[in-house]
């Protein structure tokens, strides 16, 4: 079966005044469904541009990114926007701007594809699928932290999607909050056989992944992936001969 | 010691090391996974469980620190070969024909 999300050789620069920041260098992931992913390294490694790369919120510079065989590069911009209502969920850390009830924040952005009655059931549905339905009336500001993450993946499933991408799930969580929302996506996983790309800056968030990668330098890394035999001379402190001195390494 | 030790065109081949060092890292971090997953209680908010979450998040922590020092170290190490290669390219273009000569030779001897 082939990837759900797959990237291949991408790489994406910035520029830092004069300096070019290589934030993703010859990227290659595939993320399958059914599949936690997580992907961590500190912050400012790459990750949420990873994920902007994923669903095509950025462009890569090089390689490509493929969403169920169709490389996203292809679509045009209506074809894109409608891979994004569908299929893909961006699961925010920032809750509504104004001051709406957590039911019609999780509704609203199902009220234009459903009726006003099943995109309140579908998010009723969400709300309870996370273990708030007490909270379904509450507002955004009368949250805690864990509860807000736990709202967010809510607004990000409601719609059903096939891929859903998560920055940062677990930030500002104490130990058992954040136990809770990755065993959600865990268990999200497995139930709804949904793709997730999660990137986390703390290892423990990783840890009920199917897949952990580390983003650093612009490198992602695996522990699948073997790593590179070193060189011979460099090896265990051996004297080697540069250019007819002796140093040892 | 041997980042200590190494010469400006070794730096290629040392960050390949300590590329291969964090996938080592992270050959633990899987390796801690499965072992805390075989004994993963149940109910992670109970107190045993909570334990035992909190003894695999002290495994974890010294693992992801290295990880990031790793990490740092190998941008720093490109970084410095970047600013080699810069700083030879420019003496290249500097230098007279003989001289240019004579490093390209030097170059494929070494």
């Amino acid at each position: 079966m082939g990837a759900l999300l797959s990237l291949k050789g991408v790489g994406k620069s910035y520029w830092r005044g004069d300096t070019e920041v290589r934030v993703l260098r010859d990227v290659t992931l595939d993320v399958q469904a059914g599949e936690l992913t997580a992907v961590w390294g500190t912050r400012g490694s790459g990750k949420s541009t990873l994920l902007k790369l994923a669903a095509r919120l950025e462009t890569p510079d090089s390689g490509s990114v493929c969403f169920n065989g169709v490389d996203l590069a292809s679509l045009t911009e209506s074809q894109h926007a409608r891979m994004l209502l569908e299929w893909i969920a961006w699961v925010r850390r920032m809750g509504p701007k104004s001051d709406l009830r957590m039911l019609d924040y999780v509704a609203l952005p199902l009220l234009a594809e459903h009726g006003r009655r099943d995109a309140y059931a579908r998010a009723k549905e969400a709300i309870e699928r996370v273990g708030l339905s007490a909270q379904v009336r509450q507002r955004w500001g009368s949250l805690c932290d864990g509860e807000r993450a736990l709202i967010g993946i809510a607004h990000g499933i409601a719609r059903a999607p096939r891929l859903l991408l998560v920055d940062d799930p677990t930030a500002n969580l104490d130990v058992s909050e954040r136990e809770r929302v990755t065993e959600l996506l865990h268990s999200l996983v497995d139930e709804q056989a949904i793709a997730v790309l999660m990137a986390v800056p703390d290892m423990p968030a990783a840890m009920r992944a199917d897949q952990i990668f580390s983003l650093g330098g612009g490198r992602l890394g695996s522990a699948s992936m073997p790593p590179a035999p070193p060189p011979a001379e460099l090896e265990r402190g051996k004297v080697i001969h540069l250019r007819g001195r002796q140093r040892l390494v | 010691m041997k980042v200590a030790l190494c010469q400006p065109h070794n730096l290629p081949r040392l960050v390949e090391l300590v590329y291969g060092q964090e996938l080592i890292c992270l050959g633990r971090v899987q390796e801690l996974k499965h072992t805390f997953e075989r004994m993963r209680p149940p109910a992670p908010n109970r107190w045993s469980g909570l334990v035992l979450v909190h003894i695999r998040d002290a495994e974890l922590s010294f693992w992801e620190a290295r990880l990031t020092w790793l990490q740092g170290v190998r941008a720093s190490l490109e970084g410095m070969h970047l600013e080699y290669e810069r700083a030879t390219s420019q003496q290249i273009q500097a230098a007279p024909a003989v001289s240019r000569q004579i490093h390209a030779a030097r170059s494929r001897v070494g």
